[in-house]
């Protein structure tokens, strides 16, 4: 009886470590995971910013975001794709970054072309930032 | 003036002086890259941004940059999460700012290519935290109608009031190297 309950705990502290060390290792992911939390366009998503940059980001900081826009720049580079979204705002737009992973599906972007983009929100610059993008079929 | 709100205004007011500068002084861009680096015996910590906004004035020398917290891309799911929340609580400061000039504007042509030797000091603001900073051994490189901006400095997390907690303060270097390197264009 008390061999069993020997080997039920060390069962369990060796699942636990197991379970540790998968924590431990885990890549940081590098295209937004989980489900999307808002929709919404460039303009919606400026226009939130620039009314009360304080609100929109306890709103959508860190949440997953599908934004639909206008390119406005692409930028690809060995490290990673940059796309500006254009917006009706002269000089903010939607800055998304895409990991390296993602540049050969960006590869025939160009701009002008309206695109559907999923990413996390990190916040306002001098435009909405999001990062760890992923472009969506229109 | 809250936290945000201040911070905002400082990127504002370089957008607002970017708007009336005289066409040809303003650079910028908002896909600069910002490393840091933390080395210890026991663990090198890295982490990337490339989405730095930075705007400088060539004819005053005024640099401004804004990073976001929650764009630094590390390995490690667990290192990443433990920066945002523990380290820098990303969420109540989401921001980074550095605000200031060149200290030897006059030894750099822009009118001829080459790479010069550039130094800057300002004020780096975060984790709610404004300390004043010096970049020595930074390089601007002109290049066709770009600039080319490069720069090295420390910094010591303590002295924004980031606690390490003692489980983990063997891993985290006393002294962070901030890389910063970026491609301005012109307005």
């Amino acid at each position: 009886m008390k061999k069993r309950l020997l080997l039920i705990i060390a069962l369990i502290v060796l699942a636990g470590l197991g379970y540790g060390i998968y924590l431990y290792t885990l890549k940081a992911p590098v295209v937004a995971e989980g489900e999307t939390d808002f929709r919404m366009s460039t303009d919606e998503l400026v226009t939130l910013y620039e009314q009360n940059e304080d609100s929109a980001n306890r709103k959508l900081l860190n949440q997953v975001i599908e934004v639909r826009g206008a390119v406005a720049t692409v930028a690809q580079d060995s490290s990673g794709t940059s796309i500006q979204l254009s917006s009706s705002n002269p000089v903010a737009g939607v800055n998304c970054r895409f990991d390296a992973s993602i540049n050969e599906k960006l590869r025939r972007i160009k701009t002008g072309d309206t695109i559907n983009v999923k990413g996390k929100c990190t916040g306002f610059l001098i435009d909405v930032n999001l990062t760890n993008c992923d472009i969506l079929s229109n | 003036m809250n936290r945000g709100t201040k911070t905002f205004a400082i990127i504002l007011s370089a957008i607002i002086a970017m708007a009336f500068a005289p066409k040809g002084d303003i650079y910028f861009t908002r896909d600069g890259h910002v490393s840091f680096y933390s080395k210890t015996d026991l663990e090198d910590i890295k982490a990337d941004n490339n989405q730095a906004a930075v705007i400088f004035n060539k004819a005053t020398g005024a640099v401004d940059v804004g990073i976001l917290i929650n764009a630094f891309q590390f390995k490690l799911a667990k290192m990443q999460e433990h920066f945002n929340e523990t380290y820098m609580e990303s969420t109540k400061f989401p921001k980074a700012t550095f605000k200031g000039s060149l200290s030897n504007l006059s030894e750099i042509k822009f009118a001829a290519a080459g790479v010069y030797p550039a130094k800057a000091s300002g004020t780096l603001t975060m984790h709610g935290v404004s300390k004043p900073v010096s970049i020595t051994e930074g390089t601007i490189e002109v290049k066709g109608n770009q600039l080319l901006m490069k720069g090295v400095f420390n910094v010591n997390p303590a002295d924004y009031n980031i606690a390490i907690p003692a489980a983990v303060k063997d891993k985290i270097a006393k002294s962070i190297r901030i890389q910063v390197d970026c491609t301005l264009n012109p307005k």
